[in-house]
């Protein structure tokens, strides 16, 4: 009897609650609008400039060039580090990667570089023959 | 007996709780949409983009066979566009003299000089040598560059000769505040540390530099005051390029056919 008596209690009760609801949304039509502000200071093109400006040094380009058939020599990769953390300001880390092969880590496991940059580099393919690679260059500033 | 709790009493409540969550819902979050707006620091971002215009500038860059060479500086353009330094602008005097004082001429640049630059802007520019800067000499092209058309037009009726002119009366030549203020500076060392002077301080500042170049060199007070004395300068925005260590990595060329590394750093000062 209770569960009879109820059924139509509920109906009503369930179609009053949705006349309500939308009779409130039509009437308002309203939307709750939050504003999220995202403030961007764009980023300098810093990467690609310094790893341009690192390759125009005397030998350095031609020595990433050619770093699949010769290893770089400590020498050159120390000079190469030197130069970086000059104009860098000592970054945390950077990495100089070739396709898939990194040249290049100072300190070792720089990941999650904020900082990137690829450019495409000459290396030598075959006889008087070039092809065209990419070269990565990644790092984190200091702050 | 009335008051039993029934198992039907307890399904209508929990319908009751329902529909009010159900309602709840429809009237707030249901309708509640999430509008993101990215807004760029324009200010900001016109320093950085007047940065990498100046680098392609012919009036800096070196040319070779008739092909301008971008992000390489030729420096014997450099001098005589700018005023060079050759310890850093370590001396607190020398900076005085040269980027403040508005009657000293050398590194002070109109349109006619070089056709950069923003309407109601002063744009400060270092380019370092970092291959010649050391405990014992720091090479430093510094300019400022004016919003006039020609020098004979930078008065002392401009406002910004003025407000300039004003900021060089105040000057202390206490080093101590900027670096001391930007708390970034002792961090950074190395090179940058022995650079000393505005330019260490300007280059050293991290995060801890707030207000910037000017007013960690003047007290907020005094450069309120300088505005005032200017007349038409309102609002002083002064960009956190320099502060923050933006800028671009450069080559510098000299003539003897020697490439260092470098880099510029370019700051300004904006009003409304």
């Amino acid at each position: 009897m209770k569960a009879v008596a109820f059924l139509p209690i509920l109906l009503i009760f369930i179609a009053a609650s949705g006349a309500t609801i939308g009779t409130f949304l039509i009437l308002t039509n309203q939307k709750n609008l939050v504003k999220v502000y995202i403030n961007i200071i764009y980023n300098t093109n810093e990467p690609y400039r310094e790893i341009l400006s690192t390759l125009f040094l005397s030998g350095v380009y031609r020595t990433i060039s050619i770093s699949d058939y010769y290893e770089i020599e400590e020498d050159m990769k120390k000079f190469i580090i030197n130069e970086i953390d000059k104009t860098l300001f000592k970054p945390k880390c950077f990495r100089i990667m070739k396709e898939e092969k990194i040249l290049i880590e100072n300190p070792t496991e720089c990941k999650n570089a904020d900082y990137n940059a690829k450019i495409p580099i000459f290396t030598p393919y075959n006889k008087n023959k070039n092809k065209v690679e990419d070269l990565y260059f990644s790092y984190i500033r200091s702050e | 007996m009335k008051g039993d709790i029934t198992f039907f009493t307890v399904v209508e409540g929990l319908l009751v709780v329902g529909i009010v969550a159900y309602l709840v819902y429809l009237t707030v979050y249901a309708r509640m949409i999430v509008q993101t707006i990215v807004e760029e620091e324009n200010r900001e971002r016109n320093a950085l983009n007047f940065a990498n215009a100046l680098i392609s500038h012919e009036k800096i860059v070196y040319e070779k066979e008739g092909v301008r060479y971008r992000g390489i500086l030729n420096a014997s353009k450099l001098d005589k566009l700018f005023h060079k330094s050759n310890d850093g602008l370590r001396n607190p005097e020398e900076f005085k003299n040269v980027i403040l004082n508005p009657l000293h001429k050398s590194g002070k640049l109109s349109r006619e000089q070089i056709d950069l630059g923003y309407s109601q802007t002063v744009n400060i520019i270092h380019i370092i040598d970092f291959d010649r800067c050391n405990e014992r000499e720091c090479v430093v092209w510094s300019g400022v560059i004016l919003p006039v058309n020609t020098l004979n037009d930078y008065t002392q009726d401009h406002p910004v000769y003025k407000f300039f002119d004003c900021l060089t009366r105040s000057f202390d030549g206490n080093w101590l505040r900027p670096t001391a203020t930007c708390a970034g500076f002792a961090a950074t060392g190395g090179v940058i540390g022995s650079l000393g002077g505005p330019i260490g301080a300007l280059i050293g500042a991290g995060a801890g530099c707030l207000f910037g170049f000017l007013s960690n060199l003047f007290s907020i007070a005094e450069v309120q005051v300088c505005m005032d004395r200017s007349g038409d300068i309102k609002n002083l925005y002064i960009s956190e390029t320099i502060t923050k260590r933006q800028g671009l990595p450069v080559n510098i060329i000299y003539d003897d056919g020697t490439i260092h590394k470098g880099r510029v750093i370019v700051g300004f000062i904006a009003w409304l």
